[in-house]
């Protein structure tokens, strides 16, 4: 007999995720190989309703399938009461998740890579100092619950990050730049070799910034410093419980008109596509915030049965942009999320900034009291601009300041855009008044 | 077992082979505002394999232990494939080998307190957050148990098997006020101990929820330079964070510029600074009293007298910079092999009693508790729960977003004055390395008088 089967005879409904992962992880320290890794991971996990409450329970132990099954109905005996059903059948969309060309990537082909990728950056600067890690993963993912729904699917991912360091005695530099890719042919490493070539160069000079409130740009991928508690606040049981700013704004326009934000499993050039949630609900594409207007919130079962809204296929067992791991609840949490494109290229914003900062990459971040949208940051990746020209690169400067504040606008966002952190495709974006404190 | 792992050790053809299998019993319970939002009680069963194949490192994970034979085998397939690629031969530093089982004293097990027990005493500490101010919006209480049977064999005659438990309960309450003014405070507790730990703690709920309210009145801190005095709990993120890490041998054991900045005997801090990172104190949550390479703990000073003493080691990295292990190679779970990371890290007490700290603060900031920290070399930063302004030895108004941040070679040596009251604290979470998060450790120190140190802020 099998999990659901078994499981649908102690419950009124029952759900079985099950997932088989296998990837191998490849690190280089200081430019030299540090280990390669075979990971193969299976796992469980099921869901219970019983009388209309909630279990869980996860195992890796596909042999004993009775500890999981008791375990999951004890919870659901005292579990949350809850107002959802696991879906029906729907039609999920048709996107590529899968490439076998990445199942073909040998450990001695990442290894390959990444001793190209320090070869180049070691032409550039041969006393840099190099650490990578590269990946490649398959996921094998199936959902079945009692009410017939049998979603399937493969996934693949080529994920390689790269930390460059310029060290001497009394500073020390250090940038980090990462990419993925959901197909082999998508493999191109030469962006970001270019991207950490660019960032150097303009940190040769070591400059200061007084303190002050300043125009701020964040590039691509320093825009997640703005776009976390964002997040947070578009969480749909953030927006439930009211811990979200955006509790009650639903429809109204609290952001500037050029500011327009996507999510979903299935943006055609997305690195991180899927086509069904950890709930088996299909993926689509959700307008969140459509020119400055709130238009939608992220939701999963539970968030959108407490707010009576519809999910929005952003149940997921992870963090933020995170791979699914059954160990974990689905929650309301982004799949891959786009920023609207800008009118205006990055060396026009740049060349529009009288004086002010360019932001990279930060320390500290979502430490601040990110519900009230809140950041202070150190700044360890930010270039002071004069002028209209990036002059140097600062350091021991903090950055703080209010996402909702600041996104009312003005607003400029850049035409280029690119996509990072695995899974959000992101203008760079200039902000006005952000406090900079430098002691 | 034994013969079992015995035997797939034997079978290997690696130079040296290693295996570890982690089963864990977990509970995880987490109310949010009205809603049980989780309730889990799961086992998990896992291994990995490292061998070296001609000093190159093979590494494999497995979920079942019928697999234990190919793993073995894959993990030298992999080995032999990476060590084509390797220029310089990894070494091990000699340890002595051991054959023991080490089980942790706790009072009440927590595997047989029932699910029901567990949930009803969560439910409690969530109704006291929210019943305790109309202004409390929301609240998190979770609670997370964890019992780690742990069995460790390698090629050198090593077998150590270990049980872990690890039990953590934290609060959160969001309270809110008008115009979108949302405040969150939080507070956890974390430790390798049993039931005990996590039950009367209605005050520390109470706290929680009176915090959040408070902060709604609190303003937010001007940026800027300031004197700061550090309660033990936030000087204790600040030395995990800022200068721990920096000790981890694995950042720099490759790397002759870093070793130049982080030169033996160098002065780092004032002459009474010690620093000390101690893989055993009874009941502490880093407590390690074999690593995850059968190493025993050890207690090593990171600073003695205000100069940069000792690192933190792996068998690797010990071998590479001709040190000996420290017993600090650890892993958090069986999905990753273990790499350098603190266990019970704190500062020792200087003289200073709390009244003189305050006393001797013209103008400055007393920063309590933490948010959490980060660090990336020699650049760190931290965040305070809240900190009151200090003028004039007098302690003074909440202000709120108190987020500090510096250079830890500057840092530490502006240390002005060391605290008599050491407290090490161990919270829920844990410390993240390399992808592999939560490990649990405990961090502290005593009071902290600290100048010029950069706080954030609009």
């Amino acid at each position: 007999m099998d999990l659901l089967e078994k499981s649908s005879d102690h419950a009124d409904s029952a759900e079985v995720f099950r997932i088989s992962s296998k990837s191998i992880p490849v690190t280089f320290t200081s430019g030299e190989l540090e280990s390669v890794k075979s990971y193969e991971t299976r796992g469980a996990a099921l869901r219970l309703i019983k009388d209309g409450n909630l279990g869980f329970s996860t195992s890796t132990d596909m042999e004993n399938l009775d500890e999981i099954v008791d375990r999951a109905t004890e919870a659901s005996n005292i579990g949350e009461k809850v107002s959802f059903e696991f879906p029906t059948p729907n039609n999920t969309p048709e996107v590529t998740t899968f490439d076998p060309g990445v199942e073909d990537l040998t450990a001695e082909k990442l290894i390959e890579l990444g001793q190209g990728i320090i070869e180049d950056l070691h032409n550039y600067d041969q006393d840099l100092t190099i650490d990578i890690s590269l990946n490649r993963s398959i996921d094998k993912i199936v959902i079945r619950n009692s009410n017939g729904l049998h979603e399937a699917e493969k996934r693949s991912g080529i994920a390689i990050s790269v930390e460059v360091k310029q060290i001497d005695s009394n500073d020390i530099f250090s940038l980090h730049e990462s990419v993925r890719f959901q197909t082999r042919e998508d493999l191109d490493v030469s962006r970001l070799l270019d991207q950490i070539k660019k960032k150097l160069k303009w940190a040769q000079v070591k400059t200061s910034l007084e303190n002050g409130n300043y125009p701020v740009i964040f590039t691509s991928k320093g825009l997640v410093v703005l776009l976390l508690p964002l997040i947070v606040g578009l969480d749909g049981m953030n927006v439930f419980q009211g811990t979200s700013s955006l509790q009650g704004k639903l429809n109204r326009k609290i952001f500037a008109e050029n500011f327009s934000l996507l999510d979903g499993g299935v943006i055609a050039d997305s690195p991180s596509k899927r086509s069904f949630d950890d709930e088996g609900i299909p993926a689509e594409s959700n307008q969140l915030i459509g020119n400055g207007v709130i238009n939608n919130f992220l939701h999963d079962l539970r968030s959108a049965s407490l707010l009576k809204a519809k999910p929005t296929g952003n149940g997921i067992k992870g963090g933020l942009i995170g791979d699914s791991d059954f160990r974990n609840m689905p929650n309301a949490n982004p799949t891959s999320m786009v920023i609207d494109p800008g009118d205006m290229s990055f060396g026009q914003i740049i060349g529009d900034v009288e004086k002010g900062l360019l932001v990279d990459q930060v320390l500290g971040l979502g430490q601040g009291n990110v519900l009230s949208g809140e950041f202070s940051n150190n700044v360890n990746v930010a270039y002071k601009i004069e002028k209209g020209v990036i002059t140097g690169r600062v350091k021991n400067t903090m950055i703080a300041g209010n996402v909702y504040d600041l996104l009312q606008g003005p607003l400029t966002l850049s035409r280029e855009r690119s996509w990072v952190n695995g899974g959000l495709k992101t203008p760079a974006i200039g902000v006005d008044g952000v406090s900079v404190i430098q002691k | 077992m034994k013969e079992k792992l015995a035997k797939a050790v034997s079978a290997s053809r690696g130079d040296f082979t290693e295996i570890r299998l982690e089963k864990e019993f977990r509970t995880n319970i987490t109310y949010e505002k009205d809603n049980l939002t989780n309730l889990d009680s799961s086992v998990e069963f896992g291994g990995i394999v490292r061998t070296l194949v001609e000093s190159s490192w093979g590494i494999s994970t497995f979920n079942s232990v019928n697999d234990l034979e190919s793993k073995v085998n894959q993990a030298y397939e992999i080995g032999k494939a990476s060590a084509n690629f390797k220029e310089e031969p990894v070494r091990l530093a000699e340890a002595d080998s051991y054959q023991t089982k080490v089980d942790r004293k706790f009072k009440k097990d927590f595997r047989t307190v029932s699910l029901n027990e567990k949930r009803g005493m969560l439910k409690d500490y969530n109704t006291i957050i929210l019943d305790f101010d109309d202004r409390i919006e929301s609240s998190k209480v979770a609670y997370s148990d964890s019992y780690r049977e742990l069995t460790f064999v390698n090629s050198e005659g090593t077998y150590i098997e270990q049980g872990v438990p690890d039990i953590t309960l934290a609060f959160v309450a969001v309270a809110r006020g008008t115009d979108d003014n949302i405040q969150v405070y939080h507070d956890s507790i974390g430790e390798s101990a049993g039931f005990e730990e996590v039950v009367n703690r209605e005050a520390m709920a109470e706290s929680v929820a009176s915090k959040a309210v408070q902060l709604l009145n609190a303003k937010p801190v001007d940026g800027g330079s300031y004197t700061v005095l550090l309660n033990p709990k936030l000087a204790g993120v600040f030395i995990h964070e800022a200068f721990g890490h920096l000790c981890e041998a694995d950042h720099f054991y490759k790397n002759a510029k870093l070793q130049e900045v982080m030169e033996l005997g160098k002065k780092f801090g004032p002459r009474n600074l010690n620093v000390v990172d101690d893989g055993y104190i009874e009941g502490k949550r880093g407590n390690t009293k074999f690593d995850d390479e059968g190493v025993p703990r050890q207690k090593t000073y990171l600073i003695k007298n205000g100069k940069l003493n000792s690192f933190l080691h792996s068998r690797e990295t010990a071998a590479k910079m001709d040190q000996g292990p420290t017993g600090n190679a650890r892993a958090v779970s069986y999905r990753y092999e273990p790499i350098v990371r603190m266990t019970n890290t704190y500062i020792e007490n200087g003289e200073a009693s709390l009244e003189e700290l305050i006393s001797s603060i013209e103008k400055g900031i007393y920063a309590k508790d933490a948010y959490g920290g980060q660090t990336q070399l020699e650049q760190f930063t931290f965040s305070a729960g809240y900190g009151q302004l200090i003028n004039k030895g007098e302690v003074g108004g909440m202000v709120r977003d108190v987020v500090l941040t510096g250079n830890i070679f500057k840092t530490l040596n502006n240390i002005r004055t060391i605290g008599d009251d050491l407290e090490i604290i161990g919270s829920a979470g844990g410390c993240g390395k390399a992808g592999q998060f939560p490990l649990p450790v405990t961090d502290g120190s005593p009071h902290l008088l600290i100048d010029n140190l950069t706080v954030g802020g609009r």
